[in-house]
């Protein structure tokens, strides 16, 4: 499963990763905190969507992406 | 309470935590238009006095409002297919998550102006007053909404006129990122003011779906029997933050860890199996919530966007939206 920059905020179109709790090829469960993404205004942890293994990280710490973006795949 | 009424408590609850779990993670996937606000938590108050009304009773609600929608009988499909701005919509697409409304289930809508829905219930109120119609109005509100001049107003009028209303305080101790305690003069925002108004006040522990029920069944019986206006201050906390995919990082982690250890629908499950209930049939509940939530999510997600023409519609009674003066 894709997970997507997510919109911080209704005038927000981007989003940074601040930090990867989780390295590819670690298991994670749904509802773990995966990645804590940051905009001008809150840095927020997402939770992972579904329980699986972290099989991509597209996104590195520090990059700043468009909302929508595909930054880690979960398998 | 009979084993079939505590069941559909439980139910109730179950299905509006997987609900909102699942608005929440569509959130996250950017397929929630505009903002969205989650009652996860607060799931009791919905169930227990949506139980205590009648068909035909009016209720008013926040923006944190899917609960009380769904508690009321609404379907799962069109609040889901609105929170994603598509046609099959409870509002075609066109009110997102705060601005449900279910006229045919009593629901005249989601407030998002804090405290403007305490004044517009009088108006059902009286209305209900004034035909004799025995209908009661039930009103929600959050522990900020006490500090607005519309709670005062409301309660006032209500009590000079003995309308059949009730007014529930949802408190989940934060006014967005506001703690209520802070700002306040009193202990108990609602439920210390109400009686300077005249009303007769309760506090109930909101996250205790039987005793939320119990408290609203007496208020709404008063309400119906002629007793005029009464308040219900109901105490709980909000699992997550505010709106959006804000953290609550300003709520102090052991108070949040305190009250996830009073999480109402365990703890109600716990008492349902403690009465001799058996688990599967819990287990059950469980499993058709989450199948009724995956139903929805798909039919929701194959609604259409909605046309641009439809800006033009529902816009004064009429459903056209040229003024006519």
């Amino acid at each position: 499963m894709d997970v997507v920059m997510p919109r911080m905020g209704e005038t927000v179109d981007e989003g940074t990763v601040n930090t990867w709790h989780k390295d590819v090829g670690d298991q994670v469960a749904e509802g773990e905190p995966l990645v804590e993404i940051g905009t001008d205004k809150v840095d927020t942890d997402i939770p992972a969507p579904v329980s699986g293994t972290l099989a991509e990280i597209r996104v590195e710490a520090d990059q700043t992406v468009p909302v929508g973006t595909v930054i880690a795949v979960i398998q | 309470m009979d084993e079939q009424a505590a069941l559909g408590l439980y139910r109730t609850m179950t299905r509006i935590r997987q609900f909102e779990k699942r608005a929440h993670d569509l959130f996250l996937q950017n397929l929630v238009k505009g903002t969205t606000h989650l009652g996860t938590g607060q799931e009791a108050i919905a169930a227990g006095v949506a139980a205590a009304m009648r068909a035909d009773d009016y209720t008013f609600v926040t923006y944190r409002g899917h609960n009380h929608v769904l508690a009321r009988g609404t379907e799962m499909t069109p609040v889901m297919a609105e929170l994603l701005g598509r046609q099959n919509g409870l509002m075609r697409g066109k009110g997102g998550s705060m601005h449900l409304l279910d006229v045919s289930r009593g629901v005249l809508g989601s407030y998002a102006i804090i405290g403007a829905q305490l004044v517009i219930a009088n108006g059902t109120a009286w209305s209900a007053q004034y035909r004799g119609s025995g209908q009661v109005t039930v009103c929600f509100f959050g522990d900020g909404a006490t500090n607005i001049g519309a709670f005062h107003e409301a309660l006032n009028l209500a009590a000079v006129w003995g309308l059949p209303v009730v007014f529930v305080c949802e408190n989940n101790q934060y006014m967005e990122y506001t703690a209520i305690e802070t700002v306040t003069a009193v202990k108990r925002p609602a439920a210390d003011r109400a009686p300077a108004y005249g009303l007769p006040s309760a506090v109930v522990d909101g996250n205790d779906v039987e005793a939320v029920y119990e408290a609203a069944t007496a208020a709404i019986d008063r309400a119906r029997e002629g007793g005029g206006p009464s308040l219900i201050e109901a105490i709980t906390y909000r699992h997550g933050g505010h709106s959006r995919a804000d953290p609550g990082k300003y709520r102090p982690a052991d108070e949040v860890a305190e009250w996830l250890a009073k999480d109402p629908i365990p703890a109600y499950r716990g008492v349902l199996i403690s009465r001799g209930v058996d688990e599967e049939v819990l287990d059950q509940i469980d499993a058709e919530a989450k199948a009724a939530v995956d139903l929805a999510t798909e039919e929701a997600k194959a609604g259409p966007e909605p046309d641009l023409e439809m800006a033009f519609t529902n816009v004064w009674h009429d459903g056209g939206w040229t003024w006519r003066n």
